[in-house]
């Protein structure tokens, strides 16, 4: 393989003098523009490897991309986004300053942070909400605008923390779907954590499983 | 708290102790000092000898000290705040518990401290009339509150808000500026606006360690009464030292006010430190440690100074064991029996102010009032204890001066018991009562049965921090107490004022003394509120 990801004996270790290992020596290769499910049970380790391939955990092991190693490289210049589970949203900044703030670390013109702001809440259903507060949001609406916000400075790598699971149910399984159609859109590649096997299913065409921090069985997902 | 047939009745039976006690004790005092300040003459009948100028002179030097004094606190206090909140490891805890601790000692100890260190092992403090070590002093209490402040803001911080920024492509500064200071901003200010208002009224640090060569509204105003019994040119200096520091209280509150966006978490990610974080931590640390640990440990090596060696002759002097004589055994005694009378005082008026602002949010004025002694510094309300009930009460003799003590220790201690306890009863949800109420129990048992139950640790903490800070108090007793029949602190003060370095090492001991009796009683306290917690 040549494009994209590839993480090799990646370990994950908390704590000083007496560490828990949450990833033991997790390998595995995504290629550009696939997508990947990691699936496990709460404590599995699974959070933690998409933390330590973002590079904002330490890690021993090594993340790579397109071949090049990826460990002298800070979270800032990896172009990986981020997802999280509540979003993450910066209170202080209304919802078009969140979606903006990535272009804004690259230096993007007012004018052109502004177009594609614009154009990130169309995709994700909401058209105009720019001034809004980010604590008016219902929890729906907050993982939309925390995925636009992610997605504005057009990352190579997509990861998403459980970005589902703060939702009820119905919702869920709404967004799943909507959340893959607009990553696939944007051609991008992404690895989703989730402990939901049928989420899993819907968000990605690959799936691995996390147990006691190893990567245990892979399978495929239902192809969408 | 529960619903009462007659809320109104209840709060104002409840209120009517904390009105007549702060009317008596404060209120009247103070309008006291203000008619004494406008009209009335000294105590040798002469009009005042203090200018307008002096006075200007004094508020731009309180004004200066406590900005300088604020600048060092946040300077040596948010690298230290950074090191042992945002980051977890080992050893953090504790250390940030002994770095907190100074807080609770009086002042009086602390301007030994610094005052021991000044002779014994950095002699540059003492330049300019002691202007460093007043200056540091300052910073040595104000750390603490930088700690306890802007500490929970950092700690309540989740890591992934910053991972957010970084991964959307911020650096290090960037997302320090963009993200962790607006979560922490408020907490800065807040902190800064209440070491200004602390430094601006630590009248014991600036008379022990600058003389009345310093003159701060405070100083000015004890050397006007002690030197020429200027009782008008006190009273006029007090004034504006609570004109002055009550402004500083308002910015306070606006500064420390609830923030419109919470960055706080209820179980927020905190990042373990790494190896590499190991020396930003030990280099942000080592001022705040070094800051906190010499002076107290210089302290304690001046007290067990003898003549020949290390020796316990200053103790043994301090309790009146010695055959030169000159112990004040019979003030930490009486400082202990005054501290404890004030501290259950305080805790009455504290609890019956916090109760009826519960009970009825028309008292809520008097949980107010209760604020008022904090908001105007202990000098002022030891003069205006002076100028209003001290000729009355002198006629009962010693139990008169005793009396002003108990009050005055009670005034100063009564904000904090109530700082303690309305955040706590605040905070019990009114569904507990309901829920007590359909189970069949009346407004009163609902108070014994659950309110009181839950308030107990705050109770035990107030009491404890009341009995420390009534124990230490020095800025309205200097006023207050008598030549013959001094408290533990003015008696050190006493101690000072005497030449001799056998005299230093006694005033040492006392200061070490009263701070294992405030310290005991802050621990004995937070043990009893742990274990009921």
């Amino acid at each position: 393989m040549t494009h994209g990801l590839r993480v090799h004996d990646v370990t994950v270790a908390y704590g000083g003098s007496h560490p828990r290992i949450a990833v033991d020596r997790a390998s595995f290769s995504l290629d550009q523009g696939g997508s990947l499910a990691l699936v496990g049970a709460s404590g599995s380790g699974k959070s933690s490897l998409l933390l330590a391939i973002a590079g904002v955990i330490d890690s021993v092991g090594s993340v790579s991309w397109d071949q090049h190693d990826l460990a002298s490289v800070p979270p800032h210049r990896r172009g990986f986004g981020l997802v999280f589970q509540d979003g993450q949203l910066f209170p202080h900044l209304s919802v078009g300053a969140n979606i903006g703030f990535g272009l804004e670390m690259q230096g993007v013109g007012h004018r052109e942070r502004a177009a594609r702001v614009g154009e990130l809440l169309d995709m994700v259903g909401l058209a105009g909400a720019q001034e809004r507060a980010v604590t008016e949001l219902s929890g729906g609406e907050r993982q939309r605008v925390a995925l636009a916000r992610t997605l504005a400075p057009r990352p190579r790598l997509v990861l998403l923390d459980e970005p589902l699971s703060s939702l009820d149910a119905d919702l869920r399984e709404r967004l799943a779907t909507e959340v893959r159609v607009l990553l696939e859109a944007h051609g991008t590649t992404w690895i989703v954590v989730t402990h939901d096997r049928s989420e899993a299913a819907a968000m990605a065409a690959r799936q691995l499983t996390m147990s006691g921090g190893r990567l245990v069985e892979s399978g495929d997902g239902v192809q969408g | 708290m529960p619903r009462f047939a007659r809320p109104g009745i209840v709060a104002a039976a409840a209120a009517a102790i904390p009105v007549v006690f702060l009317g008596v004790f404060f209120a009247w005092p103070l309008a006291a000092t203000l008619y004494r300040a406008m009209f009335a003459p000294g105590l040798a009948g002469q009009t005042t000898t203090v200018s307008a100028r002096a006075v200007v002179q004094a508020a731009g030097t309180t004004l200066g000290l406590a900005g300088a004094g604020t600048a060092l606190t946040l300077l040596i206090g948010l690298p230290a705040a950074w090191a042992l909140y945002r980051r977890r490891w080992r050893g953090s805890r504790t250390l940030a518990a002994a770095l907190t601790a100074p807080f609770v000692l009086p002042t009086m100890v602390v301007a030994l401290a610094f005052l021991t260190l000044q002779r014994d092992l950095v002699p540059a403090l003492g330049a300019g009339h002691g202007l460093p070590a007043i200056i540091a002093a300052l910073a040595f209490f104000n750390v603490a509150v930088v700690l306890r402040t802007v500490g929970p803001a950092l700690e309540g911080m989740d890591e992934r808000l910053v991972a957010a920024a970084r991964t959307l492509g911020a650096s290090r500064a960037a997302a320090a500026r963009r993200v962790v200071w607006p979560a922490i901003r408020r907490s800065v200010g807040g902190a800064a606006a209440i070491t200004f208002l602390f430094s601006s009224t630590s009248f014991a640090i600036v008379l022990v360690l600058g003389g009345t060569r310093i003159q701060t509204l405070e100083t000015a105003a004890y050397l006007e009464l002690t030197s020429f019994l200027d009782l008008r040119g006190a009273a006029l200096l007090a004034l504006v030292q609570a004109g002055l520091v009550a402004s500083v209280a308002m910015g306070v509150g606006w500064l420390a006010r609830p923030g419109r966006y919470a960055f706080t978490h209820a179980a927020p990610l905190r990042p373990i430190a790494r190896r590499r974080d190991a020396a930003a931590i030990a280099l942000a640390l080592t001022p705040a440690a070094l800051l906190t640990l010499i002076p107290l440990g210089t302290l304690l090596a001046g007290s067990l100074r003898g003549a020949r060696g290390p020796s316990l002759a200053a103790y043994r002097t301090l309790f009146g064991l010695s055959e030169s004589g000159g112990g004040i055994a019979s003030s930490v005694a009486a400082s202990l029996w005054i501290a404890v009378v004030a501290a259950a005082l305080a805790l009455a008026v504290g609890v019956l102010a916090v109760a009826a602002a519960a009970v009825h949010p028309g008292a809520r004025w008097v949980r107010a009032l209760t604020v008022g002694p904090l908001a105007v510094s202990s000098v002022v309300v030891g003069v205006g204890l002076l100028v209003a009930l001290a000729v009355p009460l002198r006629s009962w003799g010693s139990a008169g001066t005793y009396g002003l003590l108990v009050a005055a220790q009670a005034l100063v201690a009564t904000p904090l018991v109530v700082r303690v306890l309305a955040p706590v009863l605040d905070g019990i949800s009114p569904l507990q009562s309901a829920a007590a109420a359909t189970l069949g129990a009346s407004p009163t048992r609902t108070v014994v049965r659950v309110v009181l139950p839950r308030m107990r640790g705050a109770l035990s903490s107030a009491a404890g921090l009341a009995f420390a800070v009534a124990v230490g108090e020095f800025g309205a007793s200097v006023f207050l107490a008598r030549p013959g029949a001094p408290t533990l602190p003015t008696a050190i003060m006493r101690l000072l004022s005497r030449p001799g370095a056998e005299n230093l090492a006694t005033a040492s001991a006392g200061a070490v003394v009263l701070a294992v009796i405030a310290g005991a009683a802050m621990m004995l306290a937070e043990g009893t509120r742990r274990q009921r917690a």
